[in-house]
């Protein structure tokens, strides 16, 4: 068997692949968590328990009304972004003119109350909760067997990321939100309604986690505690990718899942370590980010 | 005969940054077509003035009136939807937009907005770097361009400048100044701040002196050069 | 994510009885329950043991004065043995419980031991607890690593299951599980060909898997807990693993794992277990009465070996008015444990308790009757065999 750096190339074809499923996650999620820093300038510590009501709304949907996997897709996410205009519209945006602390803490304690809520209903075990059945299955690639339900995963998340790339670079729209990041007043005195837009925004991203649920759900557990792993690695891609920066939380995500793939083979206990590590000499190198501009 | 509604009248007019008290009750007109010029020092409060009728100063107190309407209380962007257009001193090119987005970023709030082609024909160097990848790398000529003729498009018949000449290159300064004329003559209502009191001298029909807050004298168009002495002490020219 | 949660939370006092006893320290027995009560184990322990040790002090109804107190130790040693040391400091803790994973019940350990504490505990399971880290004032009530490895090795390298691939949780528990299992395969013919460690709490475990799948081993040893064992077993059904004919060893496998994974995916696994409660009348009426003050969720072996330690010990207590930590344990010790949980049970100079082990195999959908309606015991492991022999510990107090 032909080798590459020391173990067999199947075997490291097969890490890459699964690293750039991994990072298709981290990209849907980090790209909302960019977005909400961009626009709103707060660090949505709520994403990794909006990305959990998410996974949770799809499971409800199906144990209490019936509701399969495919319009789940579409209802959860606009419940979670129904939510996250609610919380927008009456708590966050009170936020706005104090200290970033605030709009932190106030995430974090959001967080904490909805995941509080569910453990305090459903337990930290986790639901069941099955793909559907024409993504069940998978394809023998030679170098791996791939589930079917990843290749959606991979595909399904890159084609959002992508969606909302060209939405925010390529459009009209985009160019609103793109200038409010700069210079919301300014944007305000070209008749714009800023405050609405950044309510839509938050609305919008926090869908996005939503949507980052409801593909998980059939891969892991459906439980109140998954998003707090996940949201300490994707805020570390935000920093590594520049904070607001739209573009470089998608690369970064996909390349964090990469490099996180690879140490799992070559170092396994580092796995959940490296991240932070990048993180570290990112900023040494690179105070901004990968991809970050510096603000004011 | 009756006075003529004026399109903007600001009345013991009051603004504070944070504890800073910036105006303390500016009071002046403008009627439609004219150019009127706010003069004065540095930190005088006529750059604060602007924001302030935008909206964009939260604590502000007093009157403001556009046509006939207080709109002291409004928010930015139902300030602007009455068409009023706002191109700030540091002339707001956003850099993480192209040159034509940042062209075509204000939207169209009343009808008779200028067309492209007319706006390119004010402004001949705006065609030539439509194409350019990010705002932030036009020349600031280009850039006070670009910011003065992207308003014109939306319709917006009051146009408030901040400080057009601004570290601009005399011959800039001269094509924007005739651009400015060329607006007055299609009708625009225009409140000019300026430090360059020679520019603001050829082309305002009125000016008023700002100081420490206040509208301190007013002078029009056929006194100024009667008055010179008096103003250039005002001014510290 | 929890490192700014409240180190601790206290609940309900109970008081039962008026008369204070003389001999009992400031009058009253307090209990300490301390777990994982938001993390990835506090479904298997967490809010369940404390209402089970509720259930033993209400049951016990003597005349002692008994209070219930409840902390999270958010599965870090430095939370555990701080939380421990104000409890006994401040507020007069008495008898330490549960205290899942192994790592911070090893640092309870230091902490109880040092302050003749009792410790009962029934969530870790670490053997090293009852080894070289023993105590006078430690009890080790429900199961431990080497019953695990002895139950589930055993039964899987009989079936020929005889090469093994370990997947391992990176901590003190996760090694321990591994080297007594692997100890067990080897004593019994089999081969291990190789492990690989990740991080407690990974939610992706498809590497692992991937490289489980690459070593061609016919077992997958899963030497974790929780969450990651479900992720775990999840992962590996959807990439084939199963079907392409390896097979898993969920060698700590609990009751609420199987209820998350749902009997689709766990059917068919083999498990070891010091409690089901569908075992017999006694278990069954224990099970009615906590599902009843739990949401209807039935009681892991953690949950009755919290109920079975803190009766035992209120007994002990009782028997000699005193609750200073070793005069209550070295009581325990001479009283043999005969409840719904241990029959005969008995609780040896190292600390270990030794009762009865069961081999369970995990039910198919059409074989459940409902919701935790889940194993079928196929073995009863008696608890001289289940638990590492007396004379191989590493004890100081049984060596010297």
């Amino acid at each position: 068997m032909q080798e590459l750096l020391g173990i067999p190339a199947p075997l490291l074809f097969g890490q890459l692949l699964i690293g750039l499923i991994n990072g298709a996650f981290y990209a849907l999620l980090s790209l909302g968590l960019a977005v909400i820093f961009g626009v709103l300038n707060v660090i949505n510590f709520a994403h990794g328990a909006l990305y959990m009501l998410g996974a949770f709304m799809a499971w409800l949907l199906l144990t209490y009304l019936g509701i399969g996997y495919w319009p789940a897709l579409i209802l959860s996410p606009l419940i979670v972004g129904a939510a996250g205009i609610v919380i927008e519209r009456t708590m966050l945006s009170r936020l706005y003119e104090l200290d970033h602390l605030y709009g932190l803490l106030f995430t974090f304690g959001l967080a904490l109350i909805i995941e509080g809520t569910f453990i305090n209903f459903y337990g930290v075990s986790g639901q069941p909760y099955a793909p559907p059945k024409m993504l069940t299955g998978g394809y023998n690639l030679g170098f791996m067997f791939l589930p079917t339900y990843r290749a959606w995963v991979i595909v399904a998340s890159l084609l959002v990321c992508f969606g909302t790339w060209l939405l925010i670079e390529r459009t009209r729209l985009g160019s609103y939100l793109r200038a409010a990041v700069e210079r919301p007043d300014l944007v305000r005195a070209f008749g714009i309604n800023v405050p609405l837009m950044m309510t839509l925004t938050y609305g919008f991203a926090v869908a996005l986690a939503g949507f980052a649920g409801v593909l998980a759900a059939p891969i892991y557990t459906v439980s109140p505690i998954m998003g707090q792993n996940l949201i300490i690695v994707v805020f570390a891609i935000v920093v590594i990718g520049g904070l607001g920066s739209i573009l470089g939380s998608i690369v970064t995500g996909l390349g964090i899942g990469l490099i996180e793939g690879l140490t799992r083979t070559f170092y396994p206990e580092a796995s959940s370590t490296v991240i932070f590590v990048i993180m570290a000499i990112v900023l040494i190198i690179r105070p901004h980010g990968l991809f970050g501009r510096s603000r004011e | 005969m009756t006075e003529p509604q004026p399109v903007l009248s600001t009345r013991d007019l009051n603004a504070w940054y944070g504890e800073s008290h910036i105006l303390h009750g500016v009071d002046f007109d403008v009627n439609r077509g004219e150019v009127v010029s706010l003069l004065g020092r540095n930190g005088a409060g006529k750059t604060t003035t602007l924001r302030a009728i935008m909206g964009l100063i939260r604590q502000r107190q007093g009157s403001i009136l556009h046509e006939g309407e207080e709109i002291i209380a409004m928010k930015p962007e139902r300030i602007a939807r009455r068409g009023i257009a706002y191109c700030p001193e540091e002339r707001g090119i956003f850099a993480s937009l192209t040159v034509e987005e940042n062209l075509l970023l204000p939207p169209a709030v009343q009808p008779g907005g200028l067309e492209l082609a007319e706006i390119f024909e004010l402004f001949p160097n705006l065609e030539e770097r439509r194409k350019g990848a990010s705002g932030a790398r036009l020349s600031g000529g280009e850039q006070q361009m670009l910011a003065i003729g992207r308003i014109l498009r939306t319709g917006a018949k009051l146009l408030l400048l901040d400080e057009p000449t601004e570290g601009l290159a005399p011959v800039i300064v001269q094509q924007i100044g005739v651009s400015v004329e060329r607006l007055r003559e299609r009708g625009f209502t225009i409140v000019l701040v300026e430090q360059n009191f020679h520019f603001a001298a050829r082309l305002a029909d009125r000016h008023y002196v700002i100081e420490h807050g206040r509208v301190v004298e007013q002078f029009s168009r056929d006194d100024i050069d009667a008055r010179m002495g008096e103003l250039y002490e005002l001014l510290g020219v | 994510m929890r490192l700014m949660k409240l180190a601790m939370a206290t609940t309900a006092i109970m008081v039962l009885g008026t008369t204070a006893q003389a001999e009992i320290s400031d009058g009253v027995v307090k209990i300490g329950v301390l777990n994982d009560r938001s993390g990835l184990y506090a479904d298997l322990s967490g809010e369940g043991s404390v209402v089970a040790a509720r259930m033993a002090v209400e049951d016990f109804g003597g005349d002692l004065k008994v209070e219930v107190l409840s902390a999270d130790h958010q599965n870090k040693p430095d939370v555990g043995s701080s939380v421990a040391r104000q409890w006994i400091d401040q507020d007069g803790v008495d008898v330490i419980v549960d205290v899942p994973t192994s790592s911070v019940a090893l640092a309870v350990q230091q902490v109880t031991a040092d302050t003749d504490t009792a410790f009962l505990n029934s969530g870790a399971a670490t053997t090293a607890l009852t080894n070289a880290q023993c105590a006078p004032t430690f009890v080790h009530w429900t199961y431990d690593t080497y019953a695990l490895s002895v139950g589930t090795g055993k039964a899987v390298v009989e079936g020929g299951g005889d090469t093994w691939f370990f997947l391992t949780a990176d901590y003190a528990f996760g090694h321990q599980l591994q080297a007594d299992t692997a100890a067990v395969v080897e004593a019994n013919g089999g081969t291990v060909v190789g492990s690989v460690n990740h991080p407690l709490s990974t939610t992706d475990f498809s590497s692992f898997l991937l490289q489980a799948q690459a070593s061609g081993a016919k077992v997958i040893g899963l030497a974790n807990a929780g969450g990651d064992t479900t992720n775990a077993i999840k992962q590996a059904n959807s990439f084939g693993i199963v079907q392409s004919g390896q097979q898993l060893a969920a060698l700590l496998g609990f009751i609420t794992d199987v209820h998350a994974l749902g009997l689709d995916v766990a059917q068919g696994l083999t498990l070891t277990t010091g409690f089901y409660w569908d075992r017999d009348d006694a278990s069954r009426e224990f099970a009615e009465r906590f599902a009843e003050k739990m949401n209807g969720q039935k009681p892991t072996m953690v949950h009755a070996g919290v109920y079975s330690a803190v009766a035992h010990y209120l007994k002990a207590v009782a028997e000699i008015d005193d609750d200073g930590g070793k005069a209550a344990v070295d009581q325990m010790k001479t009283m043999p444990i005969n409840d719904f949980f241990a029959a005969d049970g008995k609780i040896r100079p190292d600390g270990r308790m030794v009762h009865d082990m069961y081999l369970v195999k995990v039910k198919t959908p059409d074989e459940s009757k409902g919701p935790w309606d889940y194993y079928d015991i196929l073995a009863t492991i008696p608890g001289d065999e289940a638990f590492q022999p007396l004379d191989k510990s590493t004890c100081p107090l049984v060596t010297n």
